[in-house]
This record gives structure tokens, sequence and C-alpha cells, in this order.
């Protein structure tokens, strides 16, 4: 009786990669139609309101978000480094990469909730006016996914310490994480900058 | 106005056979048209749909001696039939139809009455019932001398046009008449305008036609259709007895203060 | 991947990764679900027709509703709010979706086109279990004082928020189950969508594949796009629920300016309309081929039916504003959405047209599967047609949210839907339980479900006709609705039969599993793929990896001598 390895190894490795690649980019499209569907309720919103981020909020908030804007960024350099540590099967540089880029993700958390104090205290809620609303559930949302990408990433580690070669997970949790900078990038360009 | 509605009776006792309710309105005729048209066209398609599969079910069904005739129908001809016959469909039903209703849209529907012949009525619904407006001596709405009515009661002249701007309290509604064939949302937030004309005195009802709550299906209104003249005592009745508008005095579950200043861009 | 040669019982049976038991476990759910939303009709019907009287006890009336406000037993407005609001919400999520989409899609298409699995186990696992979760929030709903969510299955704010008055957290519980729902089909659609696009088995192209693929195909990528939209609808109906925000909130009511509760329709329309879509794919697709299967001949039109389906797909996101003309719109963008859904009905017309070409000079075999599809033509045909009607702005101006649109789409939904799936349920049968149902039972569940639908739903329309608006709990309230309520009545009688029918149905499948002739390998002499295994197929589906030569209808093949019909993996004879 023929078994499902034995099958799938007519395909070669480099196509099965292809196959979570293509799966993991139709997820990313849908998350991206939840995206562009917040983005759009955002949009028509800040058309009907008068109150928006860009002037309400105060200079202290306003450099926080930049500040964790560049915390993202230079946490996808880091697991692009470990990718690329990766290919070269340099095992003890990409953990080190990757643990590194949890501990930015954990900074990046930690600012997000200092930044959501600051702007509570200033009188910025979820209630105050539609921009703050609008503001909470984006940053929530990413937030929330955040740390899912974190979870993701702790058993990318494990799975390394197991095995030598991994690099579909890899790419996956890469795909996923850098798409998170990606819409952090987004919402504070339209939400908090504009 | 009613030949397909003559064609229709005759020749199918009416696919839908029991009657809306009586039309008073100046521009129903059209719904009714565009319904009936679609009646005829689609009786015959669909009555020769089910004449074809009827035969194919008697003369093809599988019996000793009978074989299938194999055909991918994907030859030049057969496509070419296919296409052709779906855009027959869509030729006779779909773009009748949709000039007739363009047509409708741009002759009546949209088309609001203007001139100082025109009854101004502002509408809010509320969780469950109806409240009317009407602008009083001075023409404004909005000021002291507006006119309410009690609720559910709204009243209209006989043969002159009356638009209404609706706009609801609470919770989504929607303004219906049965004998005028139409009617209109009324969301928080917006601002809606419709209009209409009667032509026939009487009184008929108003419904809700959007769920609205638990008693959404009891929110009714009653229009009273009545001539000029009595229509106009009935509003010198509402100037002197009728509730006042108590700008000081509300509470949430009957607002009293309301009203908004007549929406010209339409 | 494991040998799967030492499994448990519950590795096999419950949290199995083979695509066919978990297609199994979602025709369960979807099965429960078809029949407790079906058992709401029945309540709903008996509230019409006996407004305010206890139920009887053939319809649990001595253990439902025993606290109601109302009087023990008796359905009382707020009640009946819930029921439809349910009703509906469990038909389209709870029952169609996991039949057609969840059971059949995971069942049909490795099999089909010639893979030994999905390619995620692990996800299609994960899904199941999600929508497991989701049915357990849902039911739990049940079980709130102030009952489940009564703003109707669209639960338009303000109503549906806390502004609208409803009490509890029926509305909240509702988000959630439907979230998680959402969820589920999303991973299926991933699933499925990459399973299609990449193991397909050799010489099996895109234009080979059996059209139940195709429709499965196509609902998947109007799953993976749409389904994020309305979550973006239910994420903000949620906080405005819970957290306090006003998004869909305006008005009189409202303490935080610029919400706006129209937002809300479009999303859920933009949504909306491709779910309509989703949900009928599937059964277009497994009627094109039952068709051709019953009448011996190819399907007629194979690939401009394709194409048509493809079509229908890519203009279904165009024509959400139809839901909402008399929202008071712009009448340009009335317009504009007037004219694209009318489009619609060309490459739908033009599929149909190949549905009849298929029957024509065919060998017409009226097995059960067959008397479903060809019913399929007979309500789909109405359905569609009397959306014209909806689709045209004056005639919905009157016609929008009357019964006349619960007509519409009880015809294409539950009709043409619900006997797709039938078809599918029966045709099926054989590969998934290795058994035959019963067709003389078939036959007759056949029968009392056609005619009393009819009359059910085409008497809904002549209804909407007259003018009777919806969710209206007690129509006696309206003087002008007088007329209408003889016919309530007759409708009520005739879905009490329709319900009772489909106990016969639950019978013979339920005796069938059990005691059901044991079924020959291919039964019906079908060409497709899935006919080349025996049951219980074994995990991994093939032996060997099939070969495609032909596509999946080669019926009454003049080359093919002694038989009227060959394999898609056996070569064609010179």
């Amino acid at each position: 009786m023929q078994t499902l390895t034995t099958i799938k190894s007519i395909k070669t490795q480099k196509e099965d990669q292809f196959t979570s690649y293509f799966g993991m980019l139709i997820a990313l499209g849908s998350f991206s139609m939840l995206f562009i569907a917040l983005l759009a309720s955002y949009g028509i919103l800040r058309v009907r309101s008068g109150i928006w981020m860009s002037n309400t909020i105060e200079t202290m908030p306003l450099t926080l978000a930049w500040v964790n804007t560049i915390v993202i960024l230079i946490s996808s350099i880091t697991l692009f480094m470990a990718s690329k540590a990766n290919e070269r099967e340099n095992k003890i540089v990409t953990l080190n990469q990757i643990y590194t880029t949890i501990i930015i993700g954990l900074v990046f958390l930690s600012l997000q909730i200092i930044l959501w104090n600051v702007l509570i205290n200033d009188g910025f809620t979820i209630t105050s006016h539609q921009a703050g609303s609008v503001f909470y559930m984006l940053s929530g949302l990413h937030g929330l996914h955040i740390l899912g990408g974190l979870i993701s990433l702790i058993w990318l580690i494990f799975k390394i310490r197991v095995n030598n070669l991994i690099l579909k997970p890899m790419r996956l949790v890469s795909m996923f994480w850098h798409y998170l900078t990606l819409i952090w990038i987004v919402i504070f360009i339209t939400v908090i900058l504009i | 106005m009613n030949k397909f509605r003559k064609i229709n009776k005759f020749v199918f006792s009416g696919i839908w056979f029991l009657d809306p309710p009586k039309d008073i309105s100046v521009d129903g005729w059209r719904i009714d048209n565009v319904i009936q048209y679609t009646d005829v066209v689609i009786t015959l398609y669909f009555g020769i749909v089910v004449l074809a599969m009827l035969y194919f079910i008697i003369k093809y069904r599988a019996r000793p001696g009978h074989k299938a005739v194999y055909d991918r129908g994907d030859t030049k001809k057969h496509v070419g039939i296919t296409l052709g016959m779906g855009l027959l469909v869509f030729l006779s039903i779909d773009v009748v139809i949709e000039g007739m209703s363009f047509k409708d849209l741009n002759e009546a529907f949209w088309n609001f009455p203007k001139g100082d012949d025109v009854v101004q009525v502002e509408v809010m619904p509320q969780q469950f019932a109806w409240n009317f407006r009407y602008a009083g001596n001075d023409g404004t709405f909005g000021t002291e001398d507006d006119l309410i009515p009690s609720q559910n009661q709204m009243h209209i002249p006989v043969n002159k046009p009356v638009v209404i701007q609706i706009a609801p309290y609470d919770v989504i509604h929607s303004f219906y008449l049965p004998n005028f064939r139409i009617k209109i949302d009324a969301t928080p937030g917006m601002i809606n305008t419709m209009w209409f004309q009667a032509t026939e005195t009487g009184q008929f009802e108003i419904a809700c036609a959007e769920l609205c709550g638990n008693s959404h299906y009891r929110m009714k209104g009653y229009l009273t259709v009545e001539s000029e003249e009595d229509y106009n005592n009935w509003l010198q009745s509402l100037d002197e007895e009728g509730p006042e508008d108590e700008w000081e005095d509300e509470d949430d579950e009957n607002p009293t203060r309301w009203g908004w200043a007549w929406k010209e861009a339409i | 991947m494991n040998s799967h040669n030492e499994q448990s019982f519950v590795s096999k049976y419950i949290f199995s990764m083979d695509h066919k038991v978990i297609g199994k476990q979602f025709l369960w759910l979807g099965i429960f679900f078809l029949l407790f939303g079906g058992f709401q009709a029945m309540l709903i019907r008996w509230s019409l027709s006996n407004t305010m009287e206890p139920l009887p006890w053939w319809l649990l009336g001595d253990i439902l509703y025993q606290n109601s406000p109302v009087g023990a037993g008796i359905i009382g407005p707020d009640a009946y709010n819930q029921l439809f609001t349910m009703h509906g919400t469990i038909m389209i999520f709870w029952a169609i979706t996991p039949i057609l989409i969840g059971a059949f899609g995971n069942f049909c298409i490795p099999l089909q086109i010639g893979a030994p699995d999905m390619v995620f186990p692990k996800l299609n696992l994960i899904s199941f279990w999600t929508m497991f979760l989701a049915s357990v929030v849902l039911l739990m709903s049940y079980l709130l004082p102030n009952g489940t969510a009564a703003g109707g299955w669209t639960s338009y704010p303000p109503l549906s928020t806390p502004v609208g008055g409803i009490p509890g957290l029926g509305q909240v519980f509702w988000i959630l189950a439907l979230t998680l729902a959402g969820t589920s089909t999303l991973m299926g659609a991933i699933n499925y969508i990459t399973t299609i696009v990449r193991l397909r088995a050799p010489g099996m192209d895109y234009f080979k594949m059996p059209l139940t693929i195709w429709g499965l195909f196509l609902t998947s990528i109007l799953n993976a796009l749409f389904v994020p939209i309305i979550a973006a609808g239910l994420i903000i109906l949620l906080l405005d629920n819970v957290a306090g925000t006003q998004f869909l909130i305006a008005g009189g009511k409202a303490t935080i300016p610029g919400g706006d509760p129209l937002l809300y329709q479009h999303v859920f329309w933009i949504f909306g309309h491709p779910e309509v879509y989703i949900l009928i794919l599937p059964a277009w697709g497994v009627v094109s081929d039952l068709l051709s299967v019953f009448s011996r001949k190819p399907a007629f039109g194979y690939k401009v039916t394709a194409i048509c389906m493809c079509t229908i797909t890519a203009f279904s996101a165009l024509v959400w504003g139809h839901h909402m003309y008399t929202t008071g719109m712009s009448p340009l963008l009335g317009k504009t959405f007037m004219f694209l859904t009318l489009l619609i009905s060309i490459p739908s017309a033009i599929f149909f047209f190949n549905w009849l070409g298929t029957l024509w000079r065919g060998a017409l075999q009226f097995d059960t599967p067959m008397l479903f599809s060809m019913s399929v033509m007979w309500v789909f045909g109405l359905g569609g047609l009397t959306g014209l009607y909806n689709a045209t702005i004056t005639s919905d101006i009157y016609l929008h949210d009357t019964y006349f649109v619960v007509g519409h789409f009880h015809y294409t939904m539950a009709a043409s839907v619900m006997f797709g799936a039938f078809a599918a349920i029966y045709f099926w049968f054989p590969k998934m339980f290795g058994r035959q149902m019963n067709s003389k039972l078939g036959k007759v569940h056949f029968w009392f479900s056609f005619i009393p639908l009819n009359m059910v739903f085409f008497n809904m329309m002549v209804m909407g006709y007259a003018g009777h608006h919806r969710r209206i709990f007690d129509p006696t309230e309206y003087e002008f609705l007088a007329p209408v309520l003889g016919l309530n009545n007759l409708m009520t009688t005739f879905a009490f039969i329709l319900g009772a029918a489909q106990g016969l149905f639950v019978l013979n499948f339920a005796y069938s599993l059990l005691k059901g002739e044991k079924a020959e390998q291919n039964p019906w002499k079908s060409a497709t793929l899935e006919w080349t295994v025996d049951y219980p197929i074994p995990h991994g589906n093939f032996a060997v990896v099939p070969s495609v030569y032909h596509g999946p209808h080669e019926y009454s093949h003049p080359n093919v001598k002694e038989r009227d019909w060959i394999s898609q993996s056996e070569p064609m004879p010179t």
C-alpha cells in the first residue's frame, strides 16, 4: 500500500516548497482583503469626521509611534538575516538572529502598550472619537497578530533545534512576519501620520 | 397603461394570482408595467424550457435500443447557438426592462417636483411609531410654527405632489406605502428624499419595511388622502390644538425636539 | 508524514487528517444543522399561521418556549425575530456551506483530480474543528437568558448594536460564531485552491477537470477574497457591541459623531453577493456533471460552461448594490449596479442552455440523483428569472423587503442548492459509504420535496407581489394583507409536508448506512476518477498515480464499443 510520503516523493522538494509558498500567498491575499476593507472603512469614517489623529495627538506619542515603526523594521531585518544564515546552513547564526527578532518583537509590543497608555492619558481613547476607535482597532488587531507571529517564531526555534535544514517553515514564518511589518507601516502612514 | 396587465390576465390568468394593493398613485403604473412585461417574457421562456424538458424526458428516455448521440457541443455552430440564445434572452428581457426602468427613474422617481404647489413633509420613524412634521405658515422647517400631528397620522391633499424627507431617530426603518408601490429606507445619519402623488382620497396604511426590533411587525401608520380644503382644515386644526413641539421637554422614548432644515439639493 | 499503519480510533476518526474522513465530519455537521434549521422553519410557519397559539406536541410545544413571556409554548414577537435570524444564519453558514463545500469539497477534490489527499492535511483538520467550535458557540447562544441574536441574518446596525434595544449577548455570540465559521471556510479555501492548482494528476489539464471541481475552485476563490471582508464588518460590529465604539451608529442616539450604519451594509453586501454565488457554484458544477452522467453523453459546451462560471464569479464582485436600491443611493450608482447585475443574465442563460443541450439526444436515466439534478434546472430557472424583478430598480422599489425576495432567494438558495446537495449525496453515497441508498425511497423523497417546495415558495412570491413585507410576526395587523392570509395557511401545510419528507431522507440515509445493499465499485458507470477506486478507499487514495487521457464526460463515444462510457484514466481506443 502506497503511503502519502511515497506518492509525495514524486514531487521535488522545491516543488513542495512552492506549494506551501503558494498557499501562504493566498492566505496573505485574504488577510489583505480584510485589511483593505478595514482601511476603506477608516477612509469613509474619516471623511465624515473632522477630528483625526494627525491633528489631535501630541508630539510625544507621535515620536513613540515613529520609534516603534523603526523597531519593527529592524525586526524584519534581523529575521531576513536569519533567513540568509539558514540558507547558508549556519545554525548558530540563524538561531541567534531569530532570538533577536523575538526580543525586538517583544520590545515592539511593549512600546505599543506604552503608546496606548500615553494616548489614553491624553484623553484619546477608543470611545473618545472615531479616530480613536479606528486607531485602537487597527493597532490592537495588528498587535494580536504580532503575538501570533512571536509564537510562530518560538515554534521555529524548536523546529530548527530538531532539524538542520528547514527551508519551508523559515520561509512561511518570514513571509508572515514581514507582512506584519508592511501592515504596520501602512497603518502608521495612513492613520497616524497623514 | 395597463395593457400588459390585460394580456397577462387573459392569457395566463396572472402568474401572481393575488392582486397587489389598490394603486392610487400617479406613477404606480410604471412599476406594474415593468413587472407585467417581465411576467410575459419569463413565462414565455420558462414555458419553452419546461416544454423542451418534457419533450426530452419522453423522447430521450433510456430504453432498449436507444442510444445517446456523442456530441460535445463545442463546435462553432453549437457554441454560436447557445451564445446567440443567451444574447436573445438578454436583449428581449434585460435590455427592455432596463430601458423601461431608466426611463421611469429619470421621468418619475428621481424627477422631484418643484414649485409652490408641492407639499413638504418631514418623517421621523422611531421604534415603533411614525412622526410627521409640516412646515407651518412660514414654510420653513425647524421653526416654532411647525405642525406636528399625533403619531402615525399623516394627511396629504389629493392630486398634489408630496415630497417627504425622512431620517429616523434610532435604527434603520423603511417608509412603505403599499398603495403607492414605493418605499424608502430611513438610515440614521442620512436624510433621504422621496416623492409621490395620490389620485384618490381615502385612508391607507403605512408600513415599516425594514426590521427595526420586536414591534417592527406592528409599526403601522395611517395615510389620509383628502381634498385640498379638508387638508387645509386639518392643518389649521393642528395649529390650534395639536401637540406642541416641546423644545425643553424631551425624553428618550418620545423625542419631540426634532426636525431639520429642508435639504435643498436633491 | 506518518505511515498511517497503526492509527488509534481517535486519530483515524476524530482527529483525522484524511480528506475523506474530514469530508464526512462536515457532512454530519451539515446534516445536523440542516435538520435544525429546517425545524426552525416549521416553527416559523406555525407561528405565521397560528399566531400566538401554543405549539402542538409534534412541534415540541411541551418542551420549547416554556418560559415565553407571552405564555408557555407560545412563540412571541421576540422569539419570532430570533427564529428567522437563526434560521437564515444556520441554513447558509452551518448547513449549505458544510455540506456542499466542506463535505463534497473535501471528498471530491482530491479524488476527482487524482491526488492522494489535500495539500495541507493539518490545515484541513484544524478547519473542521474550528467549524465545530463555531457550532458550539452558536448553540451556546440558545442558553443565554435573553436568547439568541434577533436582528435578521443580515444584522444591520444600529439594530444589532446596543442602540437597537435588543437585550442580551445573543448578537455578540452570533458575531463570534460567524467569525469562527468564516475562519474555517478561509482555511478550507486555501487548501482547495492550492490542491487544485498543484496536485492535479498528470494529464488533468484545467479543461479536463470535472465541472464539480470548477464549481468548487471558483467558490474557493470567492471565499478567499470575500470572507475576510465580512470579517472586517464583524470586527467593527463586535466593537460597537462590546467596546462602546460607534463605527456604525449615527443619528439621535449617537454620542460619537461620524458613525455610518450604511458602511456596514456596503461591507456586508460586498461579501453577501459573492456569498450567494459561493453557495451555488458547487451546485452548478455538480448538476452539470450529473446531467452528463445520467444522459450518457458529454456535458454540452463544457468549455463554454466553465468560462461562463468564471465570468459570473468575476462579475459577482461588482453588483452588491442591488441589495441596497432603496437606501437612497445616488441615481448614477443605482443605474450602474442595475446595468452590471443584468449583465450576469448572459452567462447564466448560456450555461443553462448548455444544460438543456446535455439532455438533448441523450439516453436519460431517471435515478434519484438525476431527478434532483433536473429539478435544479426547474428551480434555478424560476429562481434566476425572478431575480430579474429584483435587479430592475423600478420593480425592486415595490418588491424590496417583501416576501417576493424571500421566495426568490429560497428558490435559488434553498431549492437549487439543496436539491444540488441531495443529488450529490445520493450520487456519492456509494463511494463514501460502500452501500446504495434505497432508490424507491429516494424517489418518494424527491417528489414529496419537489412539489411541496414549489407550493411554498412560489406562493411566497405571490404574497410578495401582493405587497406582504418581510419579517412580520403577525400579518393580521395590516388590512392590506387580509387577502393573503388564506394563502399563508396553504403554504404552512405544504411546508409541513416538505419537512416531513426530509424525515424520509434521514431514515433512508441512516438505514442505508447501516444495512443498505452493498454497492459495486462504479454503480453509475461514471467516468470520473473517484469511481476507479473501491470502497473502502485507502489513505492516499490511488495505489498508482492515475494518468488522465481525456475529459470527464466521454460517454457514448463512438470509439468505445460494448459500453457507453470510458474512465478518464483509460486511454481512448483508436
